[in-house]
């Protein structure tokens, strides 16, 4: 994770892709979503999603571990050249999360992230507050997924 | 939702999860988010002529969710009206709010469901 001060708006970044598999989309469903459209092709065809679908939240947290996995390894180049790497504080929330379209078994989601807005928090000294819009596309370069994150980033330089 | 979904050390190891913000273990926020989608299936969506949801208008993750908590998710309907884009359907916006065993809230999330409306024999 870098430091609050090495955020700048506007910097993007791509945070990997994944692939909904059928078996991956009804195993996700059986333990947290269970509405039929997440479960039966069947069921899917017929509902507003036009085939078997994916639950919101199961793209939500595909995106999650990706981007966990994209730091973590941002983490390994940066201690490698020597540079100190910042402990990620938790997220307070998001705003402005939708699933624009149906993420449908077979398709490959690509996620990528872009900061927004960057401020020092009030409450907590030594630490910034960062806005990440992060998106998720489908394999037709179609927009499917996008939400407004919030997280508690380190200051490098603690007295600012 | 397995660990591997948000493998940082607040989620995954007590020892190192004393030194961060939350000061101690605590469940991703993720993995909540998808208790209450299970809760609230189980409570009425699983009974309701749900087609799915547009979205999240916002979510706000108040308290650490800590190793044995009880989960309470309490619902209110916020907003109830016909889509404007789809007449066979309505969209209710819910308020849920996720409470420990000792009445903290450690979510509060306000959502669209689009449901299916009687008079119009939509699937349901």
């Amino acid at each position: 994770m870098r430091f609050f001060e090495d955020f700048a708006i506007g910097d993007r970044r791509e945070v990997g892709s994944f692939t909904f598999t059928a078996e991956d989309i009804k195993r996700f469903a059986r333990q947290f979503d269970p509405q039929r459209f997440h479960l039966s092709e069947e069921e899917g065809r017929n509902s507003l999603f036009g085939g078997l679908a994916a639950s919101g939240w199961h793209v939500a947290a595909v995106y999650m571990k990706l981007l966990v996995a994209d730091i973590q390894r941002a983490d390994r180049e940066a201690a490698a050249r020597g540079e100190e790497v910042a402990v990620a504080g938790p997220s307070p929330g998001f705003r402005e999360l939708r699933w624009i379209k149906p993420v449908l078994a077979g398709d490959t989601i690509s996620f990528s992230s872009e900061i927004e807005t960057k401020r020092t928090s009030e409450s907590r000294p030594g630490w910034g507050i960062v806005q990440i819009r992060n998106r998720g596309s489908n394999q037709h370069g179609e927009a499917v997924f996008s939400f407004l994150g919030i997280a508690f980033v380190p200051l490098r330089n603690k007295s600012d | 939702m397995r660990p591997s979904s948000d493998p940082q050390p607040m989620h995954l190891d007590e020892e190192a999860a004393k030194h961060t913000m939350l000061q101690g273990l605590s469940g991703s926020g993720w993995h909540l988010c998808s208790l209450m989608m299970r809760m609230m299936f189980d409570g009425f969506i699983g009974r309701a002529a749900s087609l799915g949801s547009p979205g999240v208008n916002e979510l706000r993750w108040l308290a650490p969710l800590r190793p044995g908590d009880d989960v309470t998710l309490d619902v209110d309907v916020t907003e109830a009206r016909v889509s404007r884009s789809r007449p066979e359907t309505g969209i209710v916006t819910f308020r849920g709010i996720a409470r420990n065993a000792r009445g903290q809230a450690l979510c509060e999330m306000v959502s669209p469901i689009i449901i299916g409306r009687r008079d119009t024999a939509g699937r349901g």
